[in-house]
């Protein structure tokens, strides 16, 4: 009788387990319908498995003028083989996709993570279904290999400041793939060049020339201006609370556009590693900053009302900002978003030094950059909380 | 309670084909589409000359993605499972994991200290590896120079030693760059087998075998290990000499299956149990069991890491979620 119960255990045990497995293999069998059909909202999306088959196929014979590949040099020296055709581009991350929406945001396979709806509204509700793949590098969502074979683009490009290991990694992600792995290297400073390479690498020369000018346009006034200027000392604050709150340190990889806009007066030992780095209420009073920049309207709240914050510079003159945040902050996340962030901040700070048109601005960069075309309603509530825009 | 062998042999024969049954059956699914013609062509095709019908990407998903996921989920979940067993027997504590010493704390420290730096994938392996064996030599060499107890001392020690590497763990989470560096400690932390490959398949089998042997070997004398230490001494046991063998290979067990998977902490903990539950508590019986329960179960629940969506779940996340209820459902169940 015992033995039987055993026996009942372990056959129950079994049961549940391919009953879970088999629930979720049909569950996934379902996901794989609005994945596959996603990328038939963009018409060229769906193209891109046909091109690429016909592409291989053409390889050898000489039917064709173009050839179907050629070798491309990334910015870590890897010669890679690549379509010379790209219509479904697979991006390493989410920073990678915003550094290609401008080009490509139709060609895109997938996202590392879902957008959120707030952020549709800006991008475009025909990007809702994209499947996720998940981060190359970053973790707590890592790229499922199996998926991306299945979603077969026609390229992988990953883009940023390169990794100790890229070189190792993207070969043998390629290897393992079979699909061509490009790196992109883009700085604060240089995604000028990184827009030329990616426009040569998707045949849109002119195009990435556009952005790379406006880019690039914005980085010269800015550096003409500071020669002479001097730079005014500001904080960043989020968490805040009535003892502290947590700031970018000056030198980290957070803090490179602060850094560039004025003086960030967050100076600690070690800053380099630290992304926000708890700082006490009196440690703040004593640096005492003119400028304070926040993460949000909750927090913008809390400074302005609380009694003990009330005696910071910043706070007695009302230079407390909190940055737009749809569908991305113009400041915190360190990628192509910043360079509206630095005509905001020339606004703020230096509202003497530039003339820009603070709105004909940003709905140029919406543009260029989302492809979003902004209407009035929308920017009014863009910029409508509050310190979101220099008074 | 104990089955008596003869009993329990067709058991055993019987989990081990169930263990089959799970891998092929594992090797059939994935979010890439294999088709069962195309997965045994691939197979058959690297012992039989066969015209090849399928991808060269096919037979990447398959050869160098599935299949050493599923032997190295197969591993590390039978090591940890063994190692647990070997654990809860010799401390006679049922609560006992395999990182009872520390050895999981150890690895987590090498792990992080290793993605700090910026190494790459082996290296954060063979860090995580040594850092474990240090921890636990460091708290077999404190227990030594304490009297008393032994047991007791043992468990004290780990738990000492232990905290230091936790602490030290806990500063390179603050001093990490929460963009890219924290998150990847943190999935570390969390156990995925999504970086396992064909080359961690190719030497991991080395020390989990050389720790799985010796406790093969010694299992009858684990056995009497969980009697009083007076009265296995009167049988003829070198109790010190036994413990210290079967600690060190389970410590060997333990971080050569973290370091590849990073910590998954409940598999060695409960998988002894649903064992016991099944076979009784003769080890010599109660050890392969818990081998083979615990590779399936790990194997399954990798299963539906890499196929319940698109990015891949975190283990440890899954084998509480899945393992918890049913392992209430089992001391349940025994009540009746």
């Amino acid at each position: 009788m015992k033995k039987n119960n055993r026996i009942f255990a372990l056959a129950m045990a079994c049961l549940m387990l391919l009953a879970a497995l088999t629930g979720c293999a049909s569950k996934g069998g379902e996901s794989t319908a609005p994945a596959t059909q996603a990328p038939s909202t963009q018409a060229p999306a769906t193209q891109a498995p046909t091109t690429q088959t016909q592409a291989e196929e053409t390889a050898v014979p000489t039917t064709e003028e173009l050839p179907a590949t050629r070798i491309f040099t990334d910015s870590v020296g890897r010669e890679v083989e690549i379509p010379t055709n790209i219509q479904h581009i697979l991006p390493s991350g989410n920073m990678a996709a915003m550094f290609m929406w401008p080009l490509c945001s139709d060609k895109l396979a997938s996202l590392a993570s879902a957008f959120s709806d707030s952020a549709l509204k800006y991008y475009g509700q025909q990007y809702k279904d994209l499947p996720i793949t998940g981060d190359l590098y970053k973790t707590g969502s890592k790229m499922n290999v199996e998926e991306v074979a299945r979603l077969n683009p026609d390229i992988i490009i990953d883009f940023g400041e390169p990794k100790a290991t890229i070189t190792e990694d993207l070969n043998n992600l390629q290897e393992l793939l079979g699909i061509p792995c490009v790196f992109i290297e883009g700085s604060f400073s240089n995604s000028g060049n990184a827009y030329r390479m990616l426009g040569d690498l998707l045949n849109m020369k002119e195009e990435a020339e556009t952005v790379a000018a406006y880019i690039e346009g914005i980085l010269a006034q800015t550096d003409k201006a500071f020669e002479t200027l001097q730079k005014k000392t500001l904080a960043t604050a989020s968490k805040t609370d009535g003892a502290g709150a947590g700031c970018i340190a000056r030198g980290t990889y957070f803090d490179e556009i602060w850094s560039y806009m004025g003086i960030n007066v967050v100076e600690v030992p070690d800053g380099k590693m630290y992304g926000s780095t708890t700082v006490s209420l009196e440690q703040l009073q004593t640096w005492d900053p003119e400028y304070l920049f926040l993460s949000t309207a909750e927090e913008y709240d809390i400074v302005m009302k609380d009694p003990a914050w009330s005696e910071l510079k910043a706070v007695k003159n009302g230079n407390c900002y909190v940055s737009p945040n749809e569908p991305q902050s113009f400041v915190s996340y360190p990628s192509v978003n910043r360079y509206i962030g630095i005509i905001w901040l020339a606004e703020i700070l230096y509202p003497d030094q530039f003339d820009w048109d603070l709105k004909t601005e940003i709905v140029r960069f919406y543009d260029l950059f989302y492809h979003c075309e902004l209407t009035d309603e929308m920017y009014n509530e863009l910029t409508g909380g509050p310190g979101a825009m220099p008074k | 309670m104990s089955l008596n062998r003869k009993k329990s042999i067709p058991l055993l024969v019987f989990m081990f084909l169930l263990l089959l049954v799970t891998a092929v059956f594992s090797l059939l699914i994935g979010r890439f589409d294999i088709s069962i013609r195309e997965c045994f062509g691939i197979l058959l095709s690297k012992i039989f000359p066969i015209e090849p019908y399928w991808t060269k990407v096919q037979n990447n998903m398959l050869t160098l993605v599935r299949l050493p996921r599923i032997v190295i989920a197969i591993l590390v979940g039978s090591s940890l499972a063994v190692a647990g067993t070997s654990y809860q027997c010799i401390f006679r504590n049922p609560m006992c994991a395999p990182d009872i010493l520390g050895a999981s704390t150890g690895a987590a420290f090498g792990a992080s200290l290793a993605i700090l730096l910026g190494k790459s994938n082996m290296t954060i392996t063979i860090w995580a590896f040594l850092s474990s064996m240090v921890c636990v030599l460091l708290v077999l060499f404190f227990s030594r120079l304490c009297r008393g107890n032994q047991i007791l001392n043992l468990i004290l020690a780990g738990i000492m030693v232990g905290s230091i590497f936790s602490a030290g763990n806990s500063y390179i989470k603050m001093i990490a760059d929460p963009n890219n560096t924290l998150p990847a400690i943190t999935y570390w932390l969390m156990g995925s087998l999504s970086g396992a490959d064909t080359k961690k398949m190719s030497y991991i089998w080395i020390p989990l075998l050389i720790g799985m042997v010796p406790i093969f070997l010694l299992r009858w004398k684990i056995n009497i290990l969980t009697l009083d230490d007076d009265e296995a001494k009167t049988m003829g046991i070198n109790t010190r000499l036994t413990r210290t063998v079967v600690i060190l290979a389970a410590t060997l067990l333990t971080a050569a299956s973290v370091s590849v998977s990073g910590i998954i902490g409940w598999v060695g903990l409960v998988m002894p149990h649903i064992a016991r539950k099944l076979v009784g508590d003769d080890c010599r019986i109660l050890i392969p069991a818990s081998a083979l329960i615990g590779g399936i179960f790990l194997l399954l629940v990798d299963d539906l890491a890499r196929n319940l969506y698109t990015i891949e779940l975190p283990l440890g996340i899954l084998t509480s979620l899945i393992g918890a209820p049913f392992f209430l459902y089992l001391m349940i169940r025994r009540r009746e």
